[in-house]
C-alpha cells in the first residue's frame, strides 16, 4: 500500500515484522506536517466528526529524538484520545510548536496503528530541499 | 559487512556469528540450511550481534529458527545477562506485546465429527464472544483499581471472579501470575488502553483456532496431557495496556541509557542496569503488563467454554494444558560455566522449554518436560513439543514459539492480491472468520516459513521432543 493520493509524499517500505514508512519534504517543520498526513493517511476510516486542533511542543536532545516522539505524539491521538490526526500546522514561527487538526471517526473503517518503534528511525537532509525521515511501525 | 560472511557451522542445525566489534559473546542461530539460505542476509542476523553488545549479557546471544526481523532484538530472540554483573533489563528484548503467547485448551464431551460439522457455525459464534480486530473492546470494563488488582493477579483474578476453576492456574507459566508485579509505575495512558481490552483477541497474528489432533509422535506423553481429538488454541497478549507499557519505557530507557553510558547499536535496545530504578520500575510494569495478558487469555478461555457449552452442551468442556508466554523477561536460575546464576531471561517470540525435572515445570508434568507450544500458520498445522534438559543447558531452557514471518505484512498483501482467501481456506476444510479482510490477507500461509521446518530443527538440535501435531478446522483472526 502507498499513499492514496499519488501527491502525497509518503510511501510503504518493507520490513518482515511490520511496516516501514518514509516521508519526504522539502524543509524540516514540512516533514513533521507530512508526517502526521501520512499517520492519518496510514489509519484511514471515515470521519464521523468535525476536527479539532491540538496544540503540541516537541522537544529532544536531537532530530532522531524529536522524530520519534512526534510520532509517538500522533499515535497518542490514536490510541488515548481515540481521534485521528490528520494533518499538522506550525504555530507561528517555531517549528517546535504545532497544531494537530484530529478528526472523530468511524473505527470499524481504520487500519491499526500499535505502536512506534525506534528501530532504524532516521531523520536527514538528503539534498538541498529534500528532508527524508523514516519509521517502523507496530501493526 | 554482511553477517552472512562471517557465519561459522557449528553442527547440522547449529550456527555461530563469532563476537567482533563491540560484541561481548558471539551470536548462535539455531537453523537447518534450507532455513538458514533464507536468512544469510537478513537484517535480523545483524540484530544477533547488536543484541550482543548489551552489558551484562552471559553465554550468547541466541536465536531460534524462526528468528525474523523485528525491532531492536530479532523476533526468536534469546539473551539473559546478569544483574551482579551490570546486566540490563530492555523492553526491546521483550517486545511490544507484552506475555504475548498461547494456550492451548483440550475439548472433551463431543465427538470430532460434530465439531468439525459445525465449524462455521462454531467460528462465527466464537468471534461474536470474543471480540476480535482493531482496537476493539469487550463488554468487560474495568475501574482503575480493577486493573491494579488484574496487574497484580493475572489468572487468579479472572479466576476468583468466576471466570474458570482453580485448576486452570496449575498449567499455566508461572501459574498464570508474574508475582514480582508492580502496578505503580504503569501510566494513565496505559491504563485507558486497557481498561476495556480484557477478553478480546485484538489484530495481527492474533487468533483463535479449533484443531483436530492429525498425528501423534508421543501417544503417552499426548495422554498424560489430557490430548485426545480437539484442541482450542488461543494466541493473544497484553493489548493496548501492554504496547503502551512498553511504550512509557522506550521512552524511560533512552535517558537511561545516556545516564548508564551504555552503546546502543539501535534506540530500541534501550535497557538499563537490571537493579538500577528504572530498571526496576520497567521489571514491576513488565509484571503487571505479563498479569493483564493472563488475566485475558484467561477470560478468552471463559468465553470460548460458554460457547462450546452452548453448541454441544454441558458436557462439552475445555481442560487448559498450557499457557507459554512469548514475549517476557524473566529472572531464573541457570547453570553457567559450572554455577548456578540467577540471570534476567529475554525471551522474545521465544518460548521457555524446561525440561523434565525441573522445579518449574507443573507437577503433573514434570516427569515429562514443560509442554512447549508451537503454532503455525492459520493454513497448515501447530506442534506440541516438551522441553529437554538440553535445552536448559544450551539455551536458557528455550525454544522456538512459531513458525516465522517469511513475507512482511505489505508482500503478503501483494501475494493475496486477487484472491479468495476465505475460500482458499474453505477448500483445506478450514472455515475462516475474521474480523478485518486486510487482516486475513496479511496472514496467509505464504507469509510464513512452514513450522514443519522449524520443529524439525528444534527437535534435531534436541531442545524440545515432538508430541502432537494439530490441525485447524476452525479459524477466528484479528
Amino acid at each position: 500500500m502507498a499513499s492514496a493520493d499519488p501527491a502525497m509524499p509518503w510511501q510503504l517500505l518493507d520490513h518482515t515484522a511490520d511496516v516501514r514508512l518514509e516521508v519526504e519534504a522539502a524543509s524540516w517543520p514540512g516533514l513533521l506536517e507530512e508526517a502526521a498526513a501520512a499517520f492519518g493517511g496510514f489509519v484511514g476510516g471515515g470521519q464521523t466528526g468535525r476536527t479539532e486542533a491540538r496544540p503540541v511542543t516537541l522537544s529532544g536532545s536531537d532530530p532522531v529524538e524529536v522524530w520519534v516522539r512526534w510520532w509517538r505524539t500522533l499515535l497518542r491521538l490514536w490510541t488515548v484520545e481515540r481521534v485521528l490526526p490528520v494533518r499538522a500546522e506550525m504555530l507561528g514561527s517555531d517549528p517546535r510548536v504545532l497544531a494537530v487538526p484530529a478528526a472523530a471517526l468511524d473505527l470499524s473503517r481504520c487500519e491499526d496503528i500499535k505502536a512506534v518503534t525506534w528501530h532504524a528511525a532516521s531523520v536527514e537532509q538528503a539534498a538541498p530541499g529534500c528532508w527524508r525521515g523514516t519509521i517502523v511501525l507496530d501493526v | 559487512m554482511s553477517p552472512s560472511r562471517n557465519l561459522k557451522r557449528v553442527s547440522d542445525t547449529l550456527w555461530e556469528l563469532p563476537r567482533q566489534g563491540a560484541m561481548r559473546v558471539p551470536g548462535r542461530v539455531y537453523a537447518s540450511e534450507e532455513l538458514m539460505a533464507e536468512l544469510r542476509d537478513d537484517p535480523s542476523l545483524d540484530q544477533v550481534r547488536n543484541v550482543a553488545t548489551l552489558p551484562g549479557i552471559v553465554g550468547y546471544s541466541l536465536a531460534m529458527p524462526d528468528i525474523h526481523w523485528g525491532y531492536g532484538f530479532p523476533i526468536g530472540g534469546v539473551a539473559a545477562f546478569d544483574p551482579e554483573d551490570g546486566g540490563v533489563i530492555s523492553p526491546g528484548g521483550v517486545g511490544f506485546d507484552i506475555n504475548c503467547g498461547v494456550r492451548l485448551l483440550a475439548v472433551t464431551g463431543v465427538k470430532e465429527k460434530k465439531v468439525r460439522e459445525h465449524r462455521g457455525e462454531l467460528g462465527r459464534a466464537l468471534l461474536e464472544a470474543v471480540p476480535a480486530g482493531t482496537g476493539r473492546g469487550g463488554p468487560l470494563k474495568l475501574k482503575a483499581h480493577e486493573l491494579d488488582q488484574v496487574g497484580r493477579g493475572g489468572a487468579r483474578w479472572a479466576v476468583e471472579r468466576g471466570f474458570g476453576g482453580p485448576e486452570d492456574l496449575l498449567h499455566c507459566e508461572e501459574g498464570g501470575c508474574a508475582a514480582w508485579a508492580d502496578p505503580e509505575p504503569v501510566s494513565a495512558d496505559a491504563r485507558i488502553r486497557g481498561y476495556d481490552q480484557l477478553g478480546t483477541l485484538g489484530s495481527g497474528n492474533h487468533f483463535l483456532e479449533v484443531q483436530a489432533v492429525e498425528e501423534l509422535y508421543d501417544a503417552e506423553a499426548a495422554a498424560r496431557l489430557g490430548i485426545d481429538a480437539i484442541t482450542v488454541l488461543i494466541h493473544t497478549g497484553s493489548r493496548g495496556f501492554g504496547h503502551q507499557v512498553c511504550d512509557d519505557f522506550l521512552e524511560t530507557m533512552q535517558k537511561a541509557s545516556k545516564a548508564y553510558g551504555i552503546e546502543l547499536a539501535d534506540r530500541q535496545l534501550c535497557a538499563a542496569p537490571f537493579l538500577s530504578p528504572e530498571g526496576q520500575a520497567y521489571f514491576g510494569a513488565m509484571g503487571a503488563a505479563m498479569n493483564f495478558a493472563f488475566a485475558n487469555r484467561q477470560l478468552v478461555t471463559h468465553r470460548v467454554r460458554e460457547v462450546l457449552a452452548r453448541m454441544f452442551g454441558e458436557r462439552a468442556e475445555a481442560r487448559v494444558v498450557y499457557d507459554v508466554c512469548h514475549n517476557i523477561a524473566k529472572r531464573e536460575t541457570h547453570a553457567v560455566g559450572g554455577r548456578e546464576r540467577e540471570l534476567v531471561v529475554h525471551r522474545k517470540g521465544a518460548t521457555r522449554a524446561f525440561g523434565p525435572g525441573h522445579p518449574m515445570v507443573p507437577e503433573a508434568y514434570r516427569a515429562l518436560g514443560q509442554p512447549v507450544l508451537v503454532p503455525g500458520d492459520m493454513g497448515r498445522y501447530s506442534y506440541v513439543l516438551l522441553g529437554t534438559a538440553r535445552a536448559g543447558a544450551e539455551t536458557f531452557g528455550s525454544c522456538c514459539h512459531g513458525a516465522g514471518r517469511r513475507l512482511s505484512r505489505n508482500k503478503a498483501r501483494a501475494a493475496a492480491r486477487g484472491r479468495n482467501i476465505k475460500k482458499e481456506m474453505a477448500a483445506r476444510g478450514v472455515s475462516l472468520q475474521a474480523a478485518s479482510l486486510r487482516g486475513a490477507e496479511e496472514e496467509i500461509s505464504d507469509a510464513y516459513k512452514d513450522v514443519a521446518d522449524v520443529v524439525d530443527v528444534v527437535v534435531r538440535a534436541g531442545l524440545a521432543r515432538p508430541v502432537a501435531r494439530l490441525r485447524p478446522f476452525a479459524v477466528v483472526k484479528g
